[in-house]
């Protein structure tokens, strides 16, 4: 193997991610090439550098912001009137359906106040 | 407080933000190099999750899939930066002009020669990166939150490994080249 293809496969090499023949080569390659030997301890190092690279915390601000944007607000009102939860959604519909009824009713009962009124008033005259 | 439930997680959005707001902020910041974005990204990521999550089966993996949410959310932003990039201030990919002077060791840490490392190197290979060495995940976690195959990240972590170097070393010696 030349230093060009050991140097494409160095990464997974460092991570044990190589076929056993593969790691095999690279190994033998490593052997004899100080250059890329130089290059496998440079990514060992990078990724301890990298993995200790300090954490960066949000503002404490960023909290208040994010649980009284609109968008959470309305988000929350949505969950809240279980506009998410089929069997709340259900219970509203079943309740629309009741509604409904109740009016068709009072339709019906004002519609024959009004006919017998009528026919009291041809009856009077 | 909201709490979602499915088959078999209870969650509070409150639990999963105080749990979750500094990995998640920490992993934006250094995908996308500045403060300021990290928190409207944050916060966009945070309620981008919070709105989806009650319609998630229970398998969900919650840490993988808000990385994964976090990671479609910066490359959006780092999309959109690029397009109005041609404004030569607003090019925030690069550093600085004025890191060419002097020894880059005395103005900048080790740390920042990290940071600045990272921001210059190509942005598809970045998340990966990161996600590796400071995460931990493994190459199965990471073809998972990217999206793509196992082998895909073993190509996507060695190219990020060449160009980390590369602009390591530059800015080491001097700072300047590309
Ligand atoms: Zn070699």
């Amino acid at each position: 193997m030349n230093c060009e293809r050991v140097r494409d496969l160095l990464s997974a090499y460092l991570d044990d991610q190589l076929s056993a023949p593969e790691r095999q080569s690279v190994t033998t390659h490593l052997a004899s090439c100080a250059d890329c030997r130089g290059i496998l301890a440079e990514y060992h190092h990078f990724d301890a550098l990298l993995s200790q690279l300090p954490r960066i915390s949000p503002s404490p601000t960023l909290h208040t912001k994010i649980f009284t944007s609109p968008r959470y607000l309305k988000l929350e009102f949505e969950l809240e009137r279980g506009l998410q939860r089929p069997q709340v959604v259900a219970e509203i519909t079943h309740n629309q359906d009741i509604s409904f009824a109740i009016l068709l009713l009072l339709i019906g009962f004002s519609t024959l106040l009004l006919l017998r009124h009528q026919r009291h008033h041809k009856h009077t005259q | 407080m909201v709490r979602v439930e499915t088959k078999e997680n209870s969650w509070s959005f409150e639990q999963i933000y105080d749990e979750y707001k500094t990995p998640i902020y920490n992993y934006v910041y250094h995908l996308v190099g500045d403060r300021e974005q990290a928190d409207d990204l944050t916060q966009d990521t945070f309620l981008k999750a919070f709105r989806a999550l009650p319609k998630m089966d229970a398998n969900l993996k919650l840490s993988a899939w808000l990385y994964r949410i976090a990671t479609n959310t910066a490359y959006d932003a780092l999309r959109r930066r690029k397009l109005i990039a041609w404004l030569p201030w607003q090019d925030l990919d690069h550093e600085p002009a004025d890191v060419d002077s002097a020894d880059p060791q005395e103005i900048y840490g080790t740390t920042e020669i990290v940071r600045a490392a990272l921001r210059r190197m190509p942005q598809q290979y970045r998340a990966a990166l990161l996600l590796y060495t400071q995460e931990g995940f493994s190459y199965s976690e990471i073809a998972h939150t990217l999206n793509i195959a196992e082998s895909g990240v073993k190509m996507y972590l060695s190219r990020a490994r060449q160009s980390f170097r590369e602009q390591y070393r530059s800015l080491e010696q001097g700072g300047g080249a590309k």
